[in-house]
C-alpha cells in the first residue's frame, strides 16, 4: 500500500533518509515515523495471511495443510487449489536479522545494513503489534544471539526496540543458524521476515559450467525453504549499499572482503560492467531459487529511505507475496 | 676481513636491489579498503594503477636484508685473516750450520726487525710458533727460545723444514694480509733448487728476502730475491730455440731469457702444437742436463729441467705418506704420453701460479684436471689447473744424475700420473679420486686463497653459519609479517573475536 493508495502525502518517506534517521538516535520514534511515512492514514492490515475473510486461491504446494484444500473446486476443475484468507490478528511474526560481518559494512554515506535493518524491523514490529500480531525476533547482539519468542504484551515493542538498537555483528553465528533458531520459536504458521545481504553464498556457474543442475545459491536457502514448507510466509529483504549496487562510484582500486581479507578484487564497483553482470547473476540465482521455494524477495539498498522500502514491500506483499494458508 | 668467494657479494647486492626495483616499478591499484561484494570485482579488470614508492618499508628491508645476508654468508667471510698492512715474518735458521755464526745471525735478525714495514712483525724458528717481535733492550731478547744458539743434539735444519716452519708460521699468524718473509740463514744455494717454488708458492707476491749470514754454502750462485712473478707470454703458440744459456746463473733467469728469446712455430717443427722452449747449454751439455720447457697448445704445460744435487733425496709422492697408485697404474691408456726418455728430467722449477689465460692457478686441481706429474716435494703445488680444456702440470723427479737411473717405480708413476694428460685433445681422462687425494695433501697458500686457507683451518664457518642463520631468521620474519598483514584487517574489524563462540542469550520476553 503506497501513500497514494492510503491517501498519504506521496514522497513523505523520502524526507526521512536513513542517515537522517540515524541522527535521531531514538528507535521508537524512528519506527513510528517510518511506519507513518510508509502507511499514512492506513486503517486495515496491509499484510495478507490467515483470517476469516477469503482472499484468493493458489495452487497446492507440498507441505500445505490438506484441510485448506478447496475440495469443491477440485471436484469441478480437477485442480488442487488452496484457499487463503486475511489474517484477523494474533499472527506470529518472526523478524530475523542476519548477523554476518558484511552486514556491519558501513558505506561512505548512509548507515550500515545492520542499522538499516533495525529501522525497518522496528517499523514492522510496530506495525504488526498495532494490528494485534505476536512479534518475536532473532537478532545478533553484543552478548550473543537474542531470541524473543512471538508474544503480544505491553512491553514487547520496547523490548524489541531495545535489542534492535544494540545489534552487533556475530561472526561466529552463521545467518542460517540464526534463522533456524528463530524458526524454532514459531509454534504455528506465521510470518518470517529475514533481513540479509545474502552474501554468504556462491556465485552461480556460467558458461560451460552452468550446464546441469545449479548448486543452491547459499546455505540460507535450506532453512528458508523449510520455513515455507512449514506453512510460514517467508520474505527476504535483501539489502545492499548503493556502492555495492554500483549506483555510486567508490573509486577504482583494490578491495577486500571484510569477512575474508584474502578475497580481493580490483576495479570500480560503479563502473565495472563485469562486476554488475556477476552481481546481478548472483542475485538472479537467489531470486529464482527463492521463488521456487515459495519465498518472496524484496531488494533494496540503504540509500533508499526506509519508509519507501517498507511501503514498496508492503504493497508487494499485499498483492504478490505468498500469504499464509488456512 | 676477506671473502672466499667475493664475486658472490656483487650478485648479492644486485639481488638485494631486485625487491626495491620490484616495489618501485610494480604497478599496483590503490587499496580502497573493505567491500563485502569485492569477490564480484574482476581481478583482471584494469584498475587505475600508479608507480608507487614502497608502501611496506619493513617488509622491503627484511627482503633486502635476507638477500644480503645470504650473499654475505655464501661469500665465505673470513675474519681471522686479512687485516691490514704487510706482516714481516722473520725466520731464523737454527740449524747446526748456524752455530758458529750465531752472533752475526742475531745481529742480522735485529737489523731486519728494525726495518719496519708498517705492519706487525713476527719471528719464528723451526718447530716453534711465531711470536710477535716487540721492542726490548736488545730488540730481540724477548724470544730466548727462538734466539738461543743451536746446540749439539738439535735437529739439523734443512731448507725444507725451514720453509715448512715459515709456511706454518704464516698460517698461524692471527692477522695476515700478506707476508713478507725474511730468512736469516747461511745459504747453500745448491740446496735451494727444490724449494724455490715452494717459497714462491707460499709467499708470493709478498716476496722473500734471504739475508745471508756468513759465507754462502757451496753449489750456489748467490742470493736470490723474487718479487715479481715469472710471466708466460700470451703468444704461447711459438717455438723458441735459445742456445748459449750456460752462463745464466739461476732457473728463473734461464726461463726468463728463454721466453724472451726468439722462437719458431712448433708447427714448423712438426711437433705438438704449442710452445716448446728449449734451453740449451744451461747447466751443462745437451743431454741429460738439457733443460726442456714446454707449453703444449694451451692444453698441457710441462716443465723439465736437470737434476740437481739437492734433488737426490727427493722422493715419490707416496713415499711421503701419500697412498700408492692403484694396481693397474702401469696400464697406459691409449694415446697417453709415452714415458720420457732417460735424458729428461721433469723438474719443479717454481711453484707460483702462472698467469695463464685460464686464470690464476689455485692450490688444488679442479675435478676434471688431468695430471702429468707432481712436484718434487711430493705435493702437487699448482699441479693442475683448468686451462680451458687442458691442464698445467709440473713435475720434479730425480731421474738421471751421475749414474743414478730412474727405477721402474718412477716410470710407473709417470705413466700413471700422465695418463689422460696427453697433449692430443682426443684423450681426456678425468682426475680420479685417488689422484685427488694424492694432490690434496697440503693446502697451497696463494694470495687468492686466503679465504680457502681460513676455511681450511675452520675460521670462516662460524661467520658463514651466523650469517646464513640470520638470513633464515629474516626470511621467517618477513613471511610472518606478510601473513599478519594479510589477516590483520579481519582482526581489526572484529577485534579478534572470531575464535570463541558467542553465548546465546534468550530473552523469553516476560
Amino acid at each position: 500500500m503506497t501513500p497514494r493508495e492510503t491517501g498519504g502525502v506521496e514522497g513523505w518517506g523520502d524526507l526521512l533518509p536513513a542517515h537522517l534517521l540515524e541522527q535521531v538516535a531514538d528507535l521508537e520514534w524512528v519506527s513510528w515515523s517510518v511506519l507513518a511515512a510508509a502507511l499514512p492514514g492506513r486503517h486495515g492490515s496491509p499484510l495478507p495471511g490467515g483470517g476469516e475473510d477469503f482472499l484468493r486461491h493458489r495452487p497446492y504446494q507440498l507441505g500445505d495443510d490438506l484441510r485448506h484444500l478447496d475440495w469443491k473446486l477440485f471436484a469441478r476443475s480437477d485442480r488442487l487449489q488452496v484457499r487463503e484468507f486475511h489474517e484477523a490478528g494474533h499472527l506470529p511474526v518472526m523478524l530475523v536479522v542476519d548477523g554476518s560481518p558484511s552486514m556491519a559494512y558501513e558505506p561512505s554515506q548512509g548507515v550500515s545494513r545492520l542499522r538499516y535493518s533495525a529501522f525497518l524491523a522496528a517499523a514492522l514490529a510496530r506495525l504488526a503489534l498495532n494490528q494485534g500480531d505476536r512479534v518475536g525476533v532473532a537478532l545478533p547482539g553484543p552478548d550473543g544471539v537474542v531470541l524473543l519468542p512471538p508474544t503480544l504484551d505491553g512491553q514487547r515493542l520496547a523490548r524489541i526496540l531495545h535489542h534492535l538498537d544494540r545489534m552487533e555483528p556475530l561472526p561466529t553465528v552463521p545467518p542460517q543458524e540464526l534463522l533456524e533458531r528463530g524458526l524454532a520459536l514459531l509454534r504455528s504458521p506465521g510470518r518470517v521476515v529475514l533481513f540479509s545481504d545474502l552474501l554468504d553464498g556462491e556465485e552461480p556457474p556460467h558458461g560451460e559450467q552452468a550446464e546441469g543442475k545449479a548448486k543452491p545459491p547459499g546455505p540460507l536457502l535450506a532453512p528458508l525453504a523449510l520455513a515455507r514448507t512449514r506453512g510460514h510466509e517467508v520474505t527476504v529483504l535483501r539489502l545492499l549499499s548503493p556502492e555495492e549496487e554500483g549506483l555510486r562510484s567508490k573509486g577504482s582500486g583494490r578491495y577486500h572482503d571484510p569477512e575474508d581479507p584474502r578475497v580481493r578484487g580490483v576495479g570500480d564497483p560503479g563502473g565495472d560492467p563485469e562486476y554488475e553482470r556477476r552481481l546481478k547473476a548472483y542475485y538472479r540465482h537467489w531470486r529464482q531459487e527463492l521463488a521456487e521455494a515459495g519465498v518472496a524477495m524484496e531488494e533494496a539498498h540503504t540509500g533508499e529511505p526506509p519508509a519507501s522500502v517498507l511501503a514498496r514491500w508492503l504493497r508487494g506483499a499485499r498483492h504478490e507475496a505468498h500469504p499464509i494458508t488456512r | 676481513m676477506t671473502f672466499a668467494r667475493p664475486e658472490l657479494l656483487v650478485w648479492g647486492v644486485l639481488l638485494a636491489l631486485l625487491p626495491v626495483l620490484l616495489h618501485l616499478l610494480r604497478p599496483r591499484p590503490r587499496d580502497r579498503g573493505p567491500l563485502p561484494t569485492a569477490r564480484f570485482l574482476s581481478r583482471s579488470t584494469p584498475a587505475r594503477v600508479r608507480l608507487s614508492p614502497p608502501d611496506a618499508l619493513d617488509l622491503l628491508a627484511l627482503r633486502c636484508g635476507a638477500l644480503l645476508l645470504l650473499a654475505l654468508g655464501l661469500a665465505g667471510p673470513v675474519m681471522e685473516v686479512g687485516r691490514n698492512g704487510t706482516t714481516r715474518l722473520i725466520v731464523l735458521d737454527g740449524g747446526q750450520g748456524m752455530a758458529s755464526i750465531w752472533g752475526e745471525a742475531l745481529s742480522t735478525l735485529k737489523a731486519a726487525s728494525e726495518e719496519g714495514t708498517g705492519g706487525s712483525m713476527w719471528i719464528a724458528g723451526q718447530g716453534a710458533p711465531p711470536q710477535r717481535l716487540l721492542p726490548g733492550p736488545d730488540g730481540i731478547g724477548f724470544a730466548p727460545d727462538l734466539t738461543r744458539p743451536p746446540e749439539p743434539g738439535d735437529p739439523e735444519s734443512r731448507y725444507a723444514t725451514l720453509l715448512q716452519a715459515a709456511a706454518r708460521a704464516a698460517v698461524e699468524l692471527p692477522d695476515v694480509d700478506s707476508v713478507e718473509l725474511v730468512l736469516v740463514t747461511r745459504p747453500r744455494w745448491s740446496a735451494w733448487a727444490g724449494h724455490e717454488g715452494e717459497i714462491r708458492e707460499r709467499f708470493w707476491p709478498g716476496g722473500v728476502d734471504v739475508l745471508a749470514v756468513g759465507e754462502a754454502g757451496g753449489g750456489g750462485a748467490g742470493a736470490s730475491s723474487w718479487t715479481a712473478p715469472w710471466e708466460v707470454p700470451e703468444d704461447s703458440g711459438y717455438f723458441r730455440f735459445l742456445p748459449g744459456l750456460g752462463e745464466v746463473p739461476s732457473w728463473e733467469g734461464a726461463l726468463t731469457a728463454g721466453l724472451e728469446g726468439d722462437g719458431r712455430r712448433v708447427s714448423e717443427e712438426g711437433g705438438p702444437p704449442g710452445l716448446v722452449l728449449s734451453l740449451h747449454g744451461w747447466g751443462g751439455a745437451v743431454g741429460p742436463e738439457t733443460v726442456w720447457t714446454g707449453v703444449l697448445a694451451g692444453d698441457t704445460l710441462i716443465v723439465a729441467g736437470p737434476v740437481g744435487d739437492s734433488l737426490r733425496d727427493s722422493r715419490l709422492p707416496w713415499e711421503w705418506g701419500a697412498p700408492p697408485p692403484p694396481a693397474d697404474a702401469e696400464a697406459s691408456p691409449p694415446g697417453a704420453r709415452d714415458a720420457p726418455s732417460e735424458a729428461w728430467l721433469l723438474l719443479e722449477p717454481w711453484g707460483e701460479p702462472l698467469p695463464l689465460p685460464g686464470g690464476w692457478v689455485e692450490g688444488l686441481p679442479a675435478q676434471d684436471a688431468r695430471i702429468l706429474g707432481v712436484g718434487g716435494s711430493g705435493r702437487p703445488l699448482s699441479a693442475a689447473v683448468q686451462l680451458g680444456q687442458g691442464c698445467v702440470v709440473y713435475l720434479a723427479l730425480p731421474l738421471v744424475r751421475e749414474g743414478v737411473s730412474p727405477g721402474p717405480s718412477v716410470l710407473r708413476a709417470l705413466r700413471t700420473l700422465a695418463r689422460g694428460c696427453n697433449p692430443l685433445p682426443e684423450v681426456v681422462v678425468p682426475l680420479d679420486a685417488g689422484a685427488l687425494s694424492l694432490l690434496s695433501g697440503t693446502p697451497t697458500v696463494t694470495p687468492t686463497t686466503w679465504g680457502h686457507l681460513a676455511a681450511a683451518v675452520g675460521g670462516s664457518l662460524f661467520w658463514t653459519r651466523l650469517l646464513l642463520g640470520l638470513a633464515l631468521l629474516a626470511i621467517v620474519a618477513e613471511r610472518t609479517l606478510a601473513w599478519r598483514r594479510q589477516v590483520s584487517p579481519l582482526h581489526r574489524q572484529f577485534g579478534g573475536s572470531g575464535g570463541s563462540r558467542q553465548p546465546e542469550r534468550e530473552d523469553t520476553g516476560g
